[in-house]
């Protein structure tokens, strides 16, 4: 069977594969349903400052483990809620940014120069749309790129790349977050470090599980589950309960804006916006598929640039000034931000390396249910028969461009309803995220042990943000050291136990240099 | 003191991790791995279980060399305060735990005390069934919300614990009610 009969059977797979649920007299297709829910949830969550998708999506991901069970049957369902939820919480986050002059996620940080100065004007509606409008368009040109560009890398890797290759890859992977992220680079390479040795404890060949020190607890590795939600959510927590104690003394009053005026988006403005858009979504892609940058720098290049383009061609124009409300200044931060959420999934479905936290969950969920392993193999065309893997895959491609035509269609209507999750008050928030996180452990392991876990790892994640050394590449490097170790052995004894089996071919080669030039290149970019 | 010796932010975090790494490299890799770096199985050569770990640690030392190295000047600043603010969070935490784990059991003893449940019926038996299952993971939670958010917020107050507890009802409520195979903390360790 060829590419385009798995295209089909994956298409197949979310309309039959999970079965139908009756609303209302209508069947609508289970995968169908969870991502409009995922939808909907993200982007109240993206609405609420301090919440962003990655904690949703790992709240989530316990719960729908547990309604939908472990089977293949589950994988659609469940991946289609956190995509729905990633998206939506990309496109939420610009609610309050637009309405109250504050983000609801990192990324939406830029959405506020232009987006509360127009609230201002009596002009929020229209600012929404114009977020909505770039989000969504800037998503689907990413999602584009992504199911091209994945199934491309994927055979490119899986045609010229060995197992020292790989392993040469993941190594150099490792090397680019800790660089990128990593501020400085030396924090970075900690944080992977960490990563790689917290992954070693309690696993290995040997019949003694190495580093437990006789711990029964510990026999079994750390649950991966607990590290992650530990770093990434509970450490959040714990840090955003700190700096709170801290800024009590001076929180402000938020003030309302009344909405005057046209709101509306003409056709013909649309048109215009495009010129901002189409280079903005073009930023987001490409950070998007390199691992580890992130949507934030995406929306910062966005913005910066669409500038400088604008302020080139018109030096005098006063009234169209970024920064002073005008609309293309919301619309090339929100195309890039969002543009990064499709392409980051090329290295994670292509070569199983996740780019940033909410493609960590992805991963997480791909792990624990059957279906697909992310890894070049996903896409290989069987000689005969179909590869189930890559049947997934398309799947996964489909529910992605519903997420799409589900956000154009109604994403804009729940962004107008969410203006009032601002006034939750961010004490009660994040204890409760904490209390649900918590149970959402639980309910998986069964086992306060793992409650535990998670506190500590929590904790770590605390001291970690308190040293300013990053998270992503901890998880990440815990996330890929299993495979890294993996490769490692079966490269290593492929060619015979050479001990430069890393520098063997000249890819080889090319790939560990790769790793020292792009240390040394941010180390001095760092330090100019 | 030239500005060489100075403590700095960078400093301490670089030789924190570097003894750790040096520590783990002399005392525990060894003492705790049963194969080498590279081991002779069927006369074949393979990777033996220490070479993950002494690369992980390699790493950490590297980084740690470096940062310790780097030009950053910035001062160490106080520990106190994140020192303090850890040990509340663990207090907090493990007494959030402890009520949950124990609330269940003697709520059911002071029941079998005055009569509301047989004697010797014990918790394990309840576990599953309402009000029981509910007690723990509402006397945990509710105190977890309630005093975490107070850290945050310095405000302690009867009305907070209430919202909390309300809090910790809907959360339980919310896994409980629509899926009958889950069970809250700690119910399925009793």
């Amino acid at each position: 069977m060829g590419i385009g009969d798995h295209i089909l059977l994956g298409f197949q797979a979310v309309l039959y594969g999970s079965g139908m649920v009756q609303i209302l007299g209508v069947g609508i297709p289970l995968p169908v349903l969870t991502v409009f829910l995922g939808l909907v949830t993200g982007i109240v969550v993206g609405s609420v400052p301090g919440l962003a998708g990655p904690m949703a999506m790992a709240v989530a991901l316990p719960i729908l483990i547990s309604i939908f069970g472990y089977e293949t049957s589950a994988f659609l369902p469940v991946l289609g809620f956190l995509i729905g939820i990633m998206k939506g919480a990309t496109v939420g986050g610009a609610v309050p940014a637009i309405l109250f002059n504050t983000p609801g996620t990192p990324d939406a940080l830029m959405t506020t120069l232009d987006g509360y100065p127009m609230t201002r004007r009596g002009k929020a509606f229209k600012a929404l749309r114009v977020a909505h409008f770039s989000s969504v368009s800037g998503d689907s040109i990413s999602d584009i790129v992504l199911f091209i560009g994945a199934p491309f890398l994927a055979i490119m890797v899986e045609s010229y790349l060995d197992l020292p290759e790989k392993a040469a890859l993941i190594l150099l992977s490792l090397c680019f977050i800790a660089a990128i992220v990593g501020k400085p680079v030396a924090k970075g390479l900690i944080a992977v470090g960490m990563g790689l040795f917290a992954a070693t404890i309690g696993t290995g060949e040997d019949f003694y599980p190495r580093l437990t020190g006789g711990v029964l607890e510990l026999s079994g590795g750390f649950p991966i589950a607990c590290v992650i939600l530990g770093t990434l959510v509970i450490g959040e927590v714990f840090a955003a309960l700190f700096a709170m104690r801290g800024e009590m003394a001076t929180t402000g009053k938020l003030v309302r804006h009344e909405v005057t005026g046209d709101n509306s988006l003409p056709l013909a403005e649309k048109k215009q916006l495009l010129r901002f858009i189409l280079p903005s979504a073009f930023i987001g892609t490409s950070i998007g598929a390199l691992p580890g940058i992130g949507s934030t720098l995406a929306a910062t290049l966005g913005y910066t640039a669409a500038k400088r383009r604008h302020e080139a061609r018109h030096p005098d124009d006063g009234e169209t000034k970024f920064g002073t409300g005008v609309p293309q200044g919301v619309a090339a931060t929100e195309a890039a931000n969002s543009a990064v959420s499709g392409a980051n999934l090329i290295p994670v479905l292509s070569l199983g390396i996740p780019g940033n936290a909410a493609a960590v969950f992805l991963i997480l969920a791909m792990d624990s249910i059957n279906g697909l392993n992310p890894s070049p193999g996903v896409f290989k065309l069987p000689s005969s028969g179909t590869n189930p893997e890559m049947v997934m895959a398309f799947g996964l491609f489909t529910l992605m461009a519903i997420a799409n035509i589900l956000n154009w269609l109604g994403g804009l209507h729940v962004m107008r309803l969410m203006g009032n999750m601002v006034h939750i008050p961010k004490q009660m928030l994040f204890p409760s995220v904490l209390l649900l996180t918590m149970v959402g452990v639980y309910v998986q392991d069964t086992s306060m042990l793992a409650v535990i876990w998670l506190v500590m790892f929590g904790i770590l994640g605390f001291v970690m943000r308190l040293c300013a050394l990053p998270i992503l590449p901890f998880v990440i490097a815990f996330i890929l050291a299993k495979p890294l170790e993996r490769t490692m052995r079966e490269g290593f004894s492929a060619t015979g136990g050479d001990p430069w089996f890393l520098f063997s071919s000249p890819i080889c080669i090319m790939l560990m240099a790769g790793c020292a030039i792009v240390l040394v290149h941010f180390a001095r970019k760092t330090a100019s | 003191m030239s500005d060489s010796w100075n403590i700095t932010q960078h400093r301490a975090i670089g030789a924190v991790i570097c003894l750790f790494a040096i520590a783990a490299m002399m005392l525990w890799l060894p003492n705790d791995i049963d194969s080498g770096l590279i081991e002779k199985v069927r006369r074949r050569h393979q990777i033996g279980d220490m070479l993950a770990p002494a690369m992980a640690l390699t790493i950490l030392l590297l980084g740690g060399v470096w940062l310790a190295l780097s030009n950053n000047h910035a001062a160490l600043g106080t520990i106190a305060a994140p020192a303090r603010a850890i040990l509340i969070f663990l207090g907090i935490a493990g007494a959030s735990l402890l009520l949950m784990r124990f609330t269940g059991p003697g709520i059911v003893w002071l029941a079998e005390t005055v009569g509301l449940v047989e004697a010797g019926t014990g918790y394990r038996p309840l576990r599953d069934t309402l009000p029981w299952k509910f007690t723990g993971f509402l006397a945990g939670g509710s105190v977890l919300i309630w005093a975490l958010s107070a850290y945050a917020d310095q405000k302690w107050s009867w009305r907070r614990l209430g919202i909390g507890f309300l809090i910790a009802l809907v959360i339980g409520a919310a896994f409980d009610l629509p899926f009958e195979d889950l069970i809250l903390p700690p119910n399925g360790d009793m």
